[in-house]
């Protein structure tokens, strides 16, 4: 019988066990019951011939002393002892015929029942003789058949008495044959569970062991094996499944180190193809990456992987700037290629692992030279046009200010509007085309910043003074707070108060009524300047782009226009004087525009 | 009558700042090229020169720079009227000896304010204040 399962396995070893232990059981009921009859012999068959002998004894004894007594005195007495016991013996006699068990038994009790005939024939001429007759009777016939009788009786019970030690022994023999069998059978059945247990043992637990190690192998990620398990049980099932399962994994594990492997090469393509220089460093600021690019504009020819990046690159700026993983503007540097200077913007990204500790530090250097020379470009042909506009708007500007002047004649009302219209718009043209060169001087870095230790106060009370008399005419309540005293920073004074009265033309410009308050603070490093208003505020949408050329909140283009230029020229102001310039504003609750500069004293880099 | 010469290209210039100056009351002159105004201000001894800096055959610079180093017209005084506004050509003109430097464009009046400002007077030469108290009774 081929059993397949591990359920029917350990149920065939304790159905054998059960089988066994039921044959212990068995065999102890047998002998048990063959005690019980050795007993029950001895106790039947014996100890009713041992009983019959002693009372025989009992009642022949009776007889020989009612003899004494006939002998003696009373008549009736004795011959009535002696009937009854007659009757007694018989009784007893009868009994032991009945219950012959032993060899022998038959011819003593036949031996017996002769001489008691002859003893009790004896006493009726013993009874009927003269008295002194008896004596003689009994002396000579009745007392050595009495001491017969007797010796005889005590063969029989002795023959009893050792057929009853004989039963004994036999019984002690077979209980002492019976407590060896069973304890033979005990230490097989313990002997069989033992063996069982181990065979059951291990034939779960080796191939439970082989899986176990199969298991290990592909935690280490070893997909190269097979488990052997021979069995067909549900093990031998778990281990063709572990088998199957392995199979996948390695055919997924192939996959994907392909996978990987199209991914690295795809990448190292693009690193590699990248026309811009790119480098990769790792916290302690070795190089880990580096490519075809980088090592052409560094003029690197060895292997550098794993050297430090100052070792490789002798551009302490650049390392300067890697080298602080806090977020920053983009910079640009200028380096030299081909003994021609180039212009870099360098950005740092930091790769941060899912434990979101800092690893690597990938650092792109785009060469934008082409960029600045297009921008140049662009300022330079800016510059041109406003110049080529200033001429015509001169002629324009001062002809029709003649003509509204009425020197060439007189005007009426309808030619005034329309000439005064036209004048307002030369005006609003002059305006921009000055915008427009201020702030392509300042892009192109044409204007030299004069940068000098300048009381911010003193600045903006300046500053203002001109715009009180506009503010009064349109009710608005423009107030210097001048909260605190001493503030210097480090600035160009002219600039700045540009950007101050830019930022308070503004204000008055959409306001109406209501207030312009303009403060200035020390925080820390820097200068806090503020133009708070409660004017009409500026849609969040346009809150980042105002600072670009040409944006003007909302779409109104109504004479309270500006150039849209303002703030950009602004920004590049407070940018060239390493500041920040940024608005904050609530549609309907007016706007705080407020920049920051370097506090005289902390400028130069020492940035906070 | 204070004499003025307006050194221009460009035609229309000529004729509103002319308008304008002879409004004004002033004797007004005119050249058309770097060459004719220097020849012109030996010629007429203006009170005033108004000098654009981009000119043909002869740039402002050069104008400037020839009249100052002559003699009979280093006491000419030269206000640019110009649209160039780069510092260094300001810083240029200024060493060259110009008077004023004017950027385009430039309202009637600022104009006549700087014209008054910076021409020839009475301190500077005597027949110059004589005609120039023709100019105001005029």
């Amino acid at each position: 019988m081929n059993i397949k399962t591990l359920k029917g396995k350990i149920l065939l070893g304790f159905a054998v066990m059960i089988l066994i232990l039921a044959g212990v059981v068995g065999w102890s009921i047998y002998n048990f019951e063959s005690l019980s009859n050795a007993i029950n012999d001895i106790l039947v068959e014996n100890y009713r011939s041992i009983k019959a002998s002693d009372s025989m004894v009992e009642s022949i004894e009776r007889q020989d002393s009612a003899l004494l007594l006939l002998l003696r005195t009373s008549e009736e007495q004795g011959q009535e002892i002696f009937r009854r016991n007659e009757k007694e013996f018989y009784t007893w006699l009868a009994r032991a015929e009945d219950n012959i068990t032993i060899e022998g038994e038959g011819a003593i009790l036949e031996k017996i029942n002769e001489k008691y005939f002859s003893f009790v024939s004896n006493f009726d001429q013993f009874y009927n003789a003269e008295e002194d007759q008896r004596w003689e009777i009994y002396n000579q016939q009745l007392l050595p058949r009495f001491n017969e009788i007797k010796n005889d009786i005590r063969e029989l019970r002795e023959i009893n008495r050792q057929a009853m030690v004989e039963a004994q022994r036999s019984a002690n023999s077979r209980a002492n044959q019976a407590i060896i069998y069973t304890i033979v059978l005990a230490l097989l059945v313990i002997a069989f569970s033992l063996i069982f247990a181990f065979y059951l043992t291990k034939q779960i637990l080796r191939p439970i062991k082989e899986l176990e190690k199969g298991i290990k192998k592909v935690a280490d990620r070893n997909f190269q094996q097979q488990i052997e398990v021979a069995s067909e049980d549900e093990i031998g099932v778990l281990a063709d499944e572990f088998n199957e399962m392995i199979a996948k994994l390695q055919e997924y594990e192939k996959l994907n180190v392909k996978k990987l492997l199209m991914e690295k090469e795809k990448s190292e393509a693009v690193v590699n193809n990248l026309s811009s220089p790119l480098i990769v460093t790792d916290q302690d600021h070795k190089i880990v990456l580096i490519n075809e690019t980088a090592k052409e504009l560094f003029s690197i020819k060895q292997d550098v992987i794993n050297t430090h990046f100052l070792e490789v690159i002798q551009a302490e700026e650049i390392f300067e700037y890697i080298k602080n993983p806090d977020a920053k503007e983009k910079k640009t540097f200028k380096l030299k290629k081909d003994d021609k200077e180039r212009h870099y913007r360098i950005s740092t990204r930091q790769v941060i692992d899912e434990d979101e500790e800092y690893q690597f530090t990938v650092t792109l250097l785009e060469d934008i030279t082409r960029l600045k020379e297009i921008d140049s470009m662009k300022s330079e042909f800016v510059s041109t046009v406003s110049h080529e506009f200033r001429t015509p708007l001169t002629s324009m500007n001062m002809g029709l200010s003649m003509v509204i002047n009425e020197d060439t004649g007189e005007l009426n009302e309808e030619q005034r509007e329309l000439l005064e219209a036209a004048y307002e718009d030369v005006e609003r043209l002059t305006e921009l085309v000055n915008d427009l060169l201020d702030l392509s001087k300042i892009e192109s870095g044409r204007i030299e910043m004069e940068f000098d230790k300048v009381d911010v106060n003193d600045i903006i009370e300046k500053t203002l003074n001109p715009f009180y008399k506009q503010a009064e005419e349109k009710e608005i309540d423009l107030k210097f707070k001048q909260s605190e005293d001493n503030i210097f920073a480090y600035a160009d004074p002219s600039k700045i108060s540009w950007v101050i009265s830019n930022l308070v033309g503004n204000a008055l410009r959409y306001a109406d009524k209501g207030k312009i308050e303009v403060d200035a603070e020390i925080k820390g490093r820097r200068v806090l300047v503020s133009v708070a208003d409660n004017g009409p505020g500026i849609p969040r949408e346009y809150q980042s782009k105002i600072f670009d050329k040409f944006v003007r909140a909302g779409n109104d283009k109504d004479e309270k226009s500006g150039t849209g230029l303002g703030l950009a020229i602004s920004k590049e102001i407070i940018t060239a004087h390493n500041g920040r310039i940024w608005v904050d504003s609530e549609e309907g609750a007016g706007s705080t525009f407020s920049f920051y500069i370097p506090r005289f004293g902390y400028q130069e880099g020492k940035d906070e | 009558m204070s004499k003025i010469l307006v050194v221009d290209d460009e035609k229309n210039i000529r004729l509103v700042v002319g308008k304008s100056l002879e409004k004004a009351g002033f004797d007004v002159y005119y050249a058309v090229d770097g060459v004719q105004a220097v020849e012109k201000a030996n010629d007429i001894n203006p009170d005033l020169v108004l000098l654009d800096l981009r000119l043909p055959k002869m740039n402002g610079f050069l104008v400037l720079e020839a009249l100052k180093s002559d003699t009979s017209t280093e006491d000419i005084p030269v206000m640019i009227l110009s649209a160039l506004s780069e510092e260094d050509d300001v810083q240029r003109v200024i060493s060259l000896g110009a008077e004023d430097f004017l950027v385009k464009p430039i309202s009637q009046s600022d104009l006549l304010s700087a014209v008054e400002a910076n021409i020839r007077t009475e301190a500077t030469n005597g027949q110059e204040e004589k005609e120039e108290e023709n100019n105001n009774e005029a």
